[in-house]
């Protein structure tokens, strides 16, 4: 665990800057790995970043829409820092409404869209978890391994590295240094999004956080099961179509 | 990847179902989210480390005398801008809000502060919830206090619900937090 880091007498929270770099180089993959798709380099490095956005502004006023009590005194919060005053399932919706709206308008294929985003994605999932590991944040669980962390008063799973290496290897899985652009559109999203659920379903047993229903069963691997399920369908789908690759 | 074919994929799918389900149920028996409830430690989902300091009239005030209640407790020091700035929106939550149940712990780092510049502060501004004076640094170092402000919601069973490192947090922010902590029980 590292939260913060003293450099010249500053005080620099670790996970948020390893979230920044994360960031920044996950624009630079999508940029970089552009020549997989039939898209532009700029337009594509233009569209992330504006989905960002919107994701960000959307959420704000989703919570906004949801909890105008909570700004009728005081309507300058609705532009303050909090991230707690964020619906995360309203940065979701309205960056896909922007994402369909601006495959519509540029006629492409939200598939194709999605494969130019994917590296950048799987990259960003690494720095995701090692933040997770300067936090402390989704912690493991208590474990006597001679490789366990003393993190939280426990000798615990250092959950967050092996969640950390397992999306570096899906990075490398989905774009080898020999990738040629010869995919199928959606097939570099659905490959993200299959190995992904499978990697949370099996780390998910080593957490310490987990949300549990009926009685011990840990949640959130019911539902990487049903994404793994539905995203290998859709390979299969998009393999079966007679789409060509030029 | 691409090498797979269809028919690959199709016992992928058919082998890691049945085989994710046997993992879940494995898995259920492993070691999770109960321990944390038991362990003390400053995060998310953990029992809050207790509190035992004296507030401005020189009484001893403990974290455990407000079990039951959901607790804000907030780091700050006085020559800290965003902990000043973040103080007037505690208060008007707190007016709104001790009736139902919501008590605020702020905690001055006096260890690094001046506690004569922290009373003046708290009587400038009216501040009528407990303010209490860490002078060894003792809970702050519990907390694991890196950097101020720094605000810790916890639920009526003593255990931290929510984290927010920084500031200023607004009155918006507050009251989303501490609501749905008050209405758990509902």
């Amino acid at each position: 665990m590292l939260p913060y880091l003293g450099i010249l007498g500053l005080a620099v929270p670790v996970p948020a800057f390893t979230l920044l770099l994360g960031l920044w180089l996950a624009l630079d993959q999508i940029e970089k790995k552009s020549n997989l798709i039939t898209l532009d380099k700029r337009f594509i490095y233009n569209l992330a970043f504006n989905t960002l956005l919107i994701g960000l502004v959307g959420g704000r006023v989703t919570f906004f829409l949801i909890n105008p009590n909570l700004f009728i005194e005081n309507p300058l919060s609705i532009v303050s820092l909090n991230s707690d005053l964020m619906n995360i399932s309203g940065a979701f919706l309205s960056a896909l409404i922007f994402l369909i709206i601006t495959s519509n308008r540029k006629q492409t294929s939200l598939f194709s869209i999605l494969d130019g985003f994917t590296p950048g994605i799987a990259l960003f999932a690494v720095f995701y978890h090692l933040s997770n590991f300067f936090s402390g944040n989704a912690f493991g669980s208590e474990a006597t391994l001679p490789w366990s962390i003393d993190l939280w008063n426990a000798l615990r799973h250092p959950v967050q590295i092996y969640e950390m290496f397992a999306a570096l290897i899906i990075f490398f899985m989905i774009f080898p240094r020999n990738l040629t652009p010869k995919r199928k559109p959606g097939l570099s999203f659905l490959y993200l999004v299959s190995l992904s659920s499978l990697s949370k379903l099996f780390f998910e047993a080593f957490h310490g956080d987990s949300q549990t229903i009926l009685g011990h069963f840990r949640t959130l691997q019911f539902g990487t099961l049903i994404i793994f399920a539905l995203s290998v369908w859709a390979i299969i789908k998009v393999k079966q179509s007679k789409f060509k690759v030029e | 990847m691409d090498y797979l074919n269809i028919k690959q994929w199709k016992i992928i799918l058919i082998i890691l179902l049945p085989l994710g389900l046997v993992w879940i149920w494995f898995s259920s028996t492993l070691p999770g989210v109960e321990s944390t409830r038991s362990t003390t430690a400053p995060q998310v989902g953990f029992k809050a480390p207790e509190i035992s300091l004296l507030n401005l009239a020189g009484e001893k005030v403990s974290l455990s005398d407000f079990e039951g209640q959901v607790v804000m407790v907030n780091f700050w020091a006085s020559w800290c801008t965003p902990c000043t700035r973040e103080m007037p929106a505690m208060q008007a939550v707190y007016a709104k809000y001790h009736d139902k149940g919501f008590e605020i712990l702020a905690v001055n780092t006096t260890y690094q502060d001046q506690k004569s510049e922290a009373e003046l502060f708290i009587q400038d501004n009216q501040l009528t919830y407990p303010i209490l004076f860490d002078l060894t640094g003792g809970t702050s170092r519990d907390y694991n206090l890196l950097s101020t402000p720094m605000s810790f919601f916890i639920d009526k069973e003593g255990i931290i619900q929510n984290v927010i490192p920084g500031g200023p947090i607004t009155e918006a922010a507050i009251i989303s937090i501490i609501e749905s902590l008050l209405g758990e029980e509902n």
